[in-house]
């Protein structure tokens, strides 16, 4: 039954990230900024319960032009609920994610909204800068009477390059204010201000009375604001961007020490409310057969006829209290990752002895054959003055990473539906420079 | 006299041929492309370079030849799978390495500056431009 509710809630994870999946707008935004009453003006539904007071918020992710309804939560803790409908949500602590599927397709077509959680302690996590990163369009949520913060700048500026180029302001709680042209004045100044990062400004007063009234009443949906709103993300959604000659005019730009820092990998410290999926959970069936170590082998034999020879990972790492600390972080971050299927080291030269510190063995070793074979072609063909790193492997179902590291081939297979193309380079380098603080 | 526009259209807007990679010029970072027949070992076309100073042509044809074998490596895994792109790293660099659909022995490649390009969009970009290719 646990095994079952993991394998659910790893599913919960699934993220396409195939150039062909339908359009994802991020909808983000400080604290209590709107960003549910954008997805519900959209809607034309109240469908999200209030999550005011509640320090951890989930993702919100909603699939519109789905084939069939459906409300799942997935819990802190991995267990996956399935819910009759949006009406059965509540907002309480625990939750990491919630997923609705509604078989409508909204004002663009069939898409994926996804509702950023606020910040925590005023930082995005790496993770939740992938998440922005792998979605087309950035929809920004402002509070109309404090609207355009510095803070929002920070935010944004933090995110820098890694910023969907397709982007919408809005302006939350317009009907707060007292005349038109108090209106005017405030999407003056936010125009202005705002022009260097987003160059659609929306303004929006979606009470929840008009968005109920919405769902039947044109009218409605335009005086919230919605209706412009979605025009905006139609417009944006179809430009052809020009990567570069945007470069300058519509985002913020970091310094390149600025963008190494943004790039430096945190310590790991372990998320004990992020799912764990035992690492060896993933064996591949069709490949086992034929994979099945010979246990009397030794590794001369694995010289000789270029196979690998699997040895015990723990002498892997030199002893020291500090150095079985970062061996225990690392078994430790492998294990929140979604759609693992094998993590090693294999040796470039000979003999060619593969660790295996997470996964399947039997697979772990072909992943290190394919490893092997690829980075000893590269270093081979790579003019030496490029002085190649690594590479990343991507399939329609599985993607494969390793790096050189010294005299070994740290390597990573995952399947890509449970963990995203950009999850998983982020995830790899994490890998990566815990792997070095152990060798 | 008069002016004729319809005479000038095919100067200012040149109709793409099946093999315009053109395109790859908007991806943010780009540096340089082109269309490799790995086997033949010789580039359909190409796109200039910046600034090349890295010997470019020679690297994207020896990648190309690798990452062909890297296809039929991937064979041996059994996955049941196609690949769709192989993403190389370099200390300033990212090459990306895309077989096209039509022809798994061609690769539509790309070099990006390693500190501005976006990946992901890269990769839908490249994605975009192959299933123009062609026609």
């Amino acid at each position: 039954m646990e095994l079952a509710r993991e394998t659910e809630a790893t599913e919960m994870a699934v993220a396409d990230t195939s150039p062909d999946r339908p359009l994802r707008i991020a909808i983000c935004g400080e604290v209590s900024s709107g960003k549910s009453a954008v997805i519900h003006a959209l809607l034309r539904e109240v469908c999200l319960p209030d999550f005011f007071g509640i320090e951890d918020r989930p993702v919100i992710r909603i699939s519109t032009g789905a084939d069939a309804p459906s409300v799942t939560v997935l819990k802190s803790d991995g267990e996956a609920v399935a819910l009759g409908s949006a009406d059965e949500l509540v907002a309480e602590e625990g939750l990491s994610e919630i997923q609705i599927m509604r078989t409508a397709a909204g004002p663009f077509g069939p898409c994926e909204i996804i509702e950023m959680p606020p910040l925590r302690d005023g930082h995005l996590t790496e993770e939740e800068i992938a998440r922005i990163e792998d979605c087309d369009i950035m929809v920004w949520s402002t509070i109309g009477s404090q609207a355009w913060r510095l803070s929002e700048k920070s935010i944004l500026d933090e995110i820098g390059v890694r910023r969907p180029k397709r982007g919408v302001l809005v302006v939350s709680r317009g009907d707060k204010f007292r005349s038109d042209n108090d209106r005017d004045r405030l999407m003056e100044r936010v125009s202005r201000e705002a022009a260097s990062y987003f160059k659609n400004c929306v303004m929006m007063g979606a009470a929840t009375d008009l968005i109920r009234a919405s769902a039947e009443d044109d009218g409605a949906w335009a005086k919230s604001g919605a209706e412009a709103l979605a025009e905006a993300i139609n417009h944006v959604k179809d430009e052809e961007f020009d990567d570069e000659a945007h470069s300058g005019a519509d985002i913020v730009d970091i310094s390149p020490a600025a963008r190494e820092a943004e790039e430096a990998i945190e310590p790991f410290e372990l998320d004990e409310d992020v799912v764990v999926v035992p690492a060896d959970a993933k064996p591949l069936e069709a490949a086992e057969p034929e994979l099945e170590p010979a246990p009397t082998e030794t590794e001369d034999d694995a010289a000789d006829n270029g196979d690998v020879k699997e040895v015990d990972a723990s002498p892997m790492f030199a002893s020291g209290k500090g150095k079985a600390a970062k061996q225990k972080q690392l078994e430790a971050f492998i294990s929140t990752l979604h759609g693992v299927i094998a993590v090693g080291s294999v040796e470039l030269g000979r003999p060619r002895t593969m660790k295996v510190i997470a996964g399947d063995r039997p697979v772990a070793r072909n992943f290190s054959k394919f490893c092997l074979t690829s980075a000893e072609a590269m270093l081979k063909k790579t003019a030496s003055d490029l002085d190649f790193e690594g590479e990343h492997v991507s399939m329609k179902s599985h993607q494969v990473l390793y790096a050189i590291e010294g005299k070994r081939v740290l390597f990573f297979a995952s399947e890509t539906a449970k963990l995203p193309t950009g999850i998983a380079r982020t995830a790899f380098n994490r890998l990566t420079a815990l792997y070095r603080a152990i060798t | 006299m008069t002016f004729d526009l319809q005479s000038y259209l095919p100067f200012l807007f040149p109709p793409r041929g099946p093999n315009d990679i053109s395109r790859l010029r908007k991806i943010g970072g780009f540096r340089g492309g082109c269309l490799v027949d790995s086997v033949a070992g010789e580039k359909i076309s190409t796109v200039e370079m910046k600034d090349d100073n890295s010997n470019f042509a020679a690297v994207s044809s020896a990648n190309s030849e690798a990452v062909r074998a890297k296809t039929e490596a991937l064979k041996t895994l059994k996955l049941d799978d196609t690949m769709e792109d192989v993403l190389i790293s370099y200390p300033d660099q990212y090459h990306i390495v895309r077989p096209l659909q039509s022809d798994e022995k061609v690769f539509l490649y790309v070099a990006l500056d390693r500190k501005s390009a976006n990946l992901d969009r890269a990769r839908r970009k490249m994605k975009s431009i192959e299933s123009q290719l062609g026609r």
